[in-house]
């Protein structure tokens, strides 16, 4: 199975960097996929991979041998694309065999290979039909069983859920993962949805301007973001700034700004009076609290409360004048909730960051 | 597949044949349309002398010709501006009609629209001659002896505004079509009447869609040719000069006026591919009851019945004149044709199947031609060259038939660059050269927009399919430009077919049917051009019909 | 809603066809003065063709408009006193034109123009916090700049009553919560408005709306506060379409005190109600949120047995599809704990709380047709 390197992959259009010495490694089997907001370079990534561009400098290579001189048609790779790019003028039988009898393989193998993908991915009852008679998620499976036909392990999938009605995302994005298991690929995924990314990846890689910020699991890049953009992008959280008062074994004591109230974090690899913003998930700010030494506890106001079914939003003021929002499931909220109410969250839930030159652009979406 | 095939298709898609592909297609662009055109040029400079001598100090004239050159030339002009701006005026409300209502029958109106296009020139000029101006026409509803109008520029003028009406409402009709109706819906919320919607919000966003079909339908009136000769009376325009003085053997001041009319159609083209935002429509003052008085519902009625009546009276009737004709006067056309005493019904057929036969060869060089054309102006990133490639592919169409039809004459033939001899001299052959000059632009142009529609994302998965270069094109692109070259195709073939100009100007004994239809009327033997008529704008609608279900099929 | 308020908007018995086929069914509907209003359904319900109707940019077949009083069934749109704002791209502003020329537009085609006009157009600019881009064009503004200018663009006409057709589309959703939260935060500083908004998605509605209208297939099933939406849903499908529900299917054995007792898979279960009798088909619904996992039953009342079959994780909530002994598919929503998750093929027990459970008369065949999700 393919092991595919990028190495100091770099792409300029004008001035403006597409890539910017990217460096990624994806293993063997794995699912990774490419996350960021439009414009961040993970389709460049893709299509170099694919040979449709071609990188001004840098390398890739797939088993350890450089592929960049070869012309699409030649890297042993399948494509599963945005608007499924199911030839309209053939009917689904000849298009999931266009592979193969591009290869000039025998009608015997042909049959043999077609019929077995068509039946793993559940199309075969449509082997007649044309495009035009499929609705969205079959396109998009047609176009799965076609990419397999070309006998690859590198599966590269180019937002192949962008299309579908939000309806159908939802449970599209599992078959398709568990039938990348069961078909034995390596995957490399790009979308821009945090859902779908969250959802289906053994590994995401989070992009932004052409870089690459980070690559983790989906539970590590939420517990544990490196940056605040990271943070941002992927979840509903509260940033406060702060400065370091204390230090002690493996935490610190940060107070909010404005000689705001303190707050215990689970770090002590900060400075004393170094400038901090702190990130905290707002589903993980708690009503009632039993004070322990495990947990933060602070007194704030109830601005506005926002119903949203299932979940209730509040907006609440800190004692520095600072603005959060907390979010907790409606039925779990306390019937005598006042104005004037005590918030508490774990200190190990606490996050921090360096204060960044330009924090409007870290927390920008773009 | 067969493995033959397969190592073969390899092959061919190796960066070698591609620009081995790529020159060939450019080299045949340039030299067998680019460089016979423009070469009239050089050859008015290298004969400075003899046309200096004939044209401005001729022994007898003076600059007797150069005086007539310039009037025709002011005529053209003059013709052409009135032409345009009547067809503004008329046209515009018509394609408002064709954009945004919807009615039974609006196919049918929508492939009237098409007629003047579909028809011959010269078949078409004759109907319109009919028509108006001679006692068969409109006159015999009337009980008149005479025709409405004599020969001369007021019927140009009635020939030429029924030219070049379907270029003006087609090509507005588009632009309209692109202005998303959003913005109406959102001046119509803010309380703008429909009047002032049009002035200051559809008005100024197609703007630049507007001055490009008036310079359009400027161009085709400068250039028309052989509708003109049919109708121009005393009254000469530019293209009938060259016309009569290449059949004087007068090359001199042919070539010389053929000069001047291709500068002129290269500014005109320059002009519309710079078109600026200096231009503007005065939308800052709003007269709010004056507008919403010509927004009245009643107004508006009255004002699409005005249309249509126009586009009835001087457009349709005319054009189909020749049918009523021919049906009132069976007898006539039959003795002029089948019992005529110099065989005409041979002739004709003679014509016919020249005119066929030469349609046909030319629409075939042009697809052969063209495709690889197409696919590099819209694939290839050149930048620079492309836009250069794009706008010289523009220039025959442009250019006045006869002009045209002349330049080529003279490239080929003795007096231009290939000696004494030449290759071409006036014949069959010479006939296919300049029609392929003139059908090249048409098919490049339909199939242009056809293969930007095709989403390359369909090329680039097959080439992740793994099919290289040639293999895509043969089982990629091919399936879904089909439909294009289909289209493109008939409007080739009767592009050609309708050719009068030119093949006037380069023919010897050879005649396709617009040339016997000229010389018919020439001959004052009216039935027998009438009989010709018939025939071919039957045939050519024919076609255009088919066309029209090709295209809406593909929509 | 107090029947003592003044009434912007008033529909009587709107209907539409299309094409042989319903559009719209006898739609009534009162909305007062400075209320946010947003109408919610599926797509093809029809909200979009209602809202037109609104405008002025289609008429109804039959039926009654009535603004501020006035009956509107033959007024023009402009002649509506209504403000509309258009798709999410562009909000239709016209790319000719400047931010200024773009405010002013509306009273100057009104023929309203005047040196007041100048200073409206300026504090409205100063509203919006756009005073120093007035003579940069559309074209340069971001999208949420852009929703400013076209509300500011309608309310210059003096319309005090906004029309928005989804006004946020399909845009990515981090950045559509920032800009829903703009744009009810720009409708409150502006005040005095009548706003109705079209929308599909449940949260944006349940989020802005004072009032939601629930429009299913054409006809209006409930109107309510957000609050009365999700908890008092009077109909399988408000009740589907505007939470994550599970629907289980069961019969009224009992009937004592407006006490039913039901049987649901195999589990007894008591709801008030007082609109059944015993023998009744039912359909239960039972939020996702109302049912809780555990490793094992620890007691045969409100407990099943099943299989987890998928487990999805997004903010911070763990979403389990599960398959109950009795083969009926459940759906579970409950906040992370790294402790305590579950994987694919685990088998577990489903509790549910009977606090929060919901009778629905069963509708016979059309019971798969009436769940919408």
């Amino acid at each position: 199975m393919p092991h595919v390197e990028i190495k100091n992959l770099s792409k300029n259009y004008g001035k403006v960097k597409a890539l910017d010495n990217v460096n990624l490694e994806v293993f063997d089997g794995e699912h990774l996929t490419l996350l960021g907001p439009s414009g961040c370079g993970k389709t460049t990534i893709l299509r170099a991979i694919a040979g449709l561009l071609k990188p001004d400098h840098g390398e890739i290579l797939f088993d350890g041998r450089s592929i960049l001189d070869l012309p699409p048609e030649e890297r042993d790779i399948g494509m599963v694309f945005q608007h499924f790019m199911v030839f309209p003028f053939l009917d689904v039988w000849d298009n999931v065999t266009y592979p193969l009898r591009i290869k000039g393989k025998s009608e015997a193998e042909i049959e043999e290979i077609a019929v077995r993908a068509m039946e793993l991915i559940g199309i075969l009852p449509r082997i007649n039909d044309f495009p035009e008679e499929l609705s969205a998620p079959e396109l998009q499976k047609v176009g799965l069983a076609r990419a397999f036909s070309t006998g690859s392990k590198l599966l590269l999938l180019d937002e192949p859920m962008s299309n579908l009605d939000s309806k159908f995302r939802m449970e599209f994005q599992h078959e398709l993962r568990d039938l990348i298991k069961k078909l034995g690929l390596t995957a490399i995924h790009v979308t821009h949805d945090q859902w779908i990314a969250m959802n289906i990846s053994d590994r995401i890689a989070i992009m932004r301007k052409g870089r690459i910020l980070q690559v983790d699991t989906p539970m590590q890049l939420y517990y544990a973001p490196n940056s605040i953009f990271t943070c941002n992008f992927l979840s509903n959280s509260n940033f406060l700034e702060g400065i370091v008062e204390q230090k002690e074994e493996g935490r610190s004591v940060v107070r909010l700004r404005g000689f705001g109230p303190k707050i215990v974090i689970p770090t002590d690899r900060w400075e004393r009076r170094q400038r901090l913003i702190l990130a905290l998930r707002r589903n993980e700010i708690s009503f009632s609290y039993a004070k322990t030494s495990e947990v933060n506890i602070l007194n704030a106001s109830i601005i506005d409360e926002h119903f949203l079914g299932s979940r209730t939003i509040f907006s609440l003021r800190l004692e520095n004048g600072d603005l959060i929002e907390a979010e907790s499931f409606t039925k779990d909220i306390p019937r005598d909730l006042g104005r004037e109410i005590t918030i508490s969250f774990r200190i190990a839930d606490v996050m921090s960051f360096e204060y960044p030159e330009d924090l409007d652009y870290e927390l920008a979406l773009e | 597949m067969g493995r033959i095939l397969i190592k073969i298709e390899k092959g061919l898609s190796t960066r070698f044949f591609r620009i081995f592909g790529d020159s060939f297609t450019i080299g045949f662009f340039l030299l067998i349309i680019i460089i016979p055109i423009l070469y009239i040029f050089s050859f008015v400079i290298t004969k400075w002398d003899s046309i200096n001598s004939t044209v401005f100090n001729h022994p007898i004239t003076g600059n007797g010709q150069w005086f007539d050159m310039l009037t025709a030339l002011g005529r053209s002009f003059e013709i052409a501006g009135i032409v345009t701006i009547i067809d503004v005026i008329i046209g515009l409300p018509m394609a408002l009609i064709l954009a945004r209502y919807q009615f039974k029958g609006k196919k049918y109106i929508d492939s009237l629209i098409d007629l003047p296009l579909a028809v011959p020139t010269a078949a078409l000029g004759f109907s319109i001659y009919l028509f108006w101006g001679t006692k068969y026409g409109i006159s015999s509803l009337f009980g008149l002896q005479t025709g409405l109008f004599s020969e001369g520029p007021l019927m140009i003028m009635l020939v030429h505004i029924v030219f070049t009406y379907p270029y003006i409402v087609r090509n507005l009709k588009e632009v309209i079509m692109r202005v998303d109706r959003t913005y109406e819906h959102a001046a119509e919320s803010l309380g703008a009447s429909g009047f002032t919607v049009f002035r200051t919000i559809t008005g100024p966003l197609m703007k630049e869609g507007l001055i490009a079909g008036a310079i359009l339908a400027f161009t085709r009136s400068l250039g028309e040719t052989g509708a003109t000769l049919i109708v121009y009376g005393v009254s000469e325009t530019s293209p009938v000069q060259i016309v009569s003085w290449r059949q004087l053997g007068l090359f001199g001041p042919a070539a010389f006026l053929s000069m001047i009319l291709v500068l002129v159609a290269l500014v005109l083209l320059l002009l519309l591919k710079l078109i600026t935002r200096r231009v503007g429509l005065p939308i800052h003052r709003v007269f709010v009851r004056t507008e919403r008085t010509l927004s009245h519902p009643i107004i508006r009625k009255t004002r699409n019945g005005l249309i249509a009546l126009v586009f009835v009276l001087i457009v349709i009737l005319p054009s189909l004149w020749t049918f009523i004709y021919v049906g009132t006067n069976s007898s006539t056309v039959y003795s002029q044709i089948f019992l005529s005493a110099d065989n005409k019904l041979a002739q004709f057929w003679l014509s016919f199947m020249n005119s066929l036969s030469i349609a046909g060869l030319a629409t075939l060089i042009c697809i052969v031609f063209g495709i690889p054309m197409a696919l590099i102006i819209v694939r290839r990133n050149w930048g620079r060259v492309k836009a250069i490639l794009d706008t010289l592919i523009d220039i025959p169409l442009i250019i006045p038939s006869a002009a045209l039809g002349f330049s080529v004459f003279v490239f080929w033939g003795t007096l231009g660059p290939f000696g004494p001899n030449g290759i071409f001299s006036p014949s069959y052959w010479l006939i296919l050269l300049v029609h392929v000059v003139f059908c090249y632009p048409y098919m490049v142009r339909v199939l242009i927009p056809i293969v930007a529609s095709i989403d390359p994302g369909y090329e680039e998965a097959a080439r992740t399919l793994g099919a290289p270069g040639f293999t895509v094109f043969r089982t990629c692109t091919w399936p879904l430009l089909k439909r294009g070259v289909l289209a493109g195709s008939i409007i080739t073939f009767t592009r050609s077919l309708g050719e009068t100009g030119a093949t006037i100007v380069v023919m010897g004994l050879i005649r396709t049917v617009p040339v016997i239809i000229v010389n018919w009327v020439e001959a004052q033997a009216l039935a027998a051009s009438a009989f010709a008529c018939v025939i071919i704008i039957i045939f050519s609608y024919i076609l255009i019909f088919f066309l029209r279900k090709i295209t809406l099929a593909n929509e | 809603m107090k029947s003592s308020e003044k009434i912007s908007v008033e529909l009587r018995n709107i209907s539409k066809e299309y094409e042989k086929a319903p559009l719209l069914q006898d739609i009534s509907l009162k909305i007062p003065y400075n209320s946010y209003f947003s109408i919610c359904g599926p797509t093809g319900s029809g909200k979009s063709t209602l809202l037109r109707i609104i405008a002025g940019l289609e008429k109804q077949d039959q039926g009654d408009i009535f603004i501020d009083g006035k009956l509107m069934n033959n007024v023009l749109p402009e002649d509506r006193g209504v403000g509309m704002l258009f798709e999410h791209m562009t909000y239709a502003l016209f790319p000719h034109l400047s931010i200024y020329e773009n405010l002013i537009y509306g009273q100057r085609v009104r023929g309203m123009a005047s040196e007041e006009s100048e200073e409206t157009a300026n504090e409205m600019l100063r509203l919006l916090m756009l005073s120093d881009r007035a003579k940069d064009f559309p074209e340069a503004m971001s999208g949420g700049m852009k929703q400013r200018v076209a509300l500011g663009r309608a309310l210059m006409t003096g319309a005090r009553l906004i029309l928005l057709d989804e006004p946020l589309g399909a845009l990515d959703a981090k950045i559509r919560l920032n800009l829903r939260k703009e744009l009810v935060g720009m409708v409150k500083s502006l005040g005095n408005l009548t706003v109705i908004h079209i929308t599909q998605d449940v949260e944006e509605a349940l989020m802005v709306s004072d009032y939601i209208v629930a429009l299913f297939a054409g006809k209006v099933l409930q109107i309510g506060t957000p609050e009365e939406i999700y908890n008092h849903p009077n109909s399988l499908e408000v009740c589907s379409f505007f939470s994550s529900s599970n629907f289980f299917e069961g019969e009224i054995e009992d009937l004592e005190d407006d006490i039913a007792v039901v049987n649901l898979q195999g589990s007894t279960v008591r709801v008030k109600t007082r609109s059944f009798s015993t023998g009744n088909q039912v359909v239960v619904a039972i939020r996702a949120t109302d049912l809780s996992i555990q490793k094992e039953k620890t007691s045969d009342i409100n407990q099943w047995d099943g299989i987890v079959l998928q487990h999805q994780f997004n903010q911070g909530i763990m979403r389990y599809q599960i398959e109950l002994e009795t083969k009926q598919m459940v759906i579970v929503n409950q906040p992370y704990n790294e402790k305590l998750t579950f994987k694919a093929n685990e088998k577990v027990a489903v509790v549910f709380s009977p606090r929060n459970i919901f009778l629905f008369p069963h509708p016979g065949e059309s019971l798969e047709k009436k769940i919408i999700k």
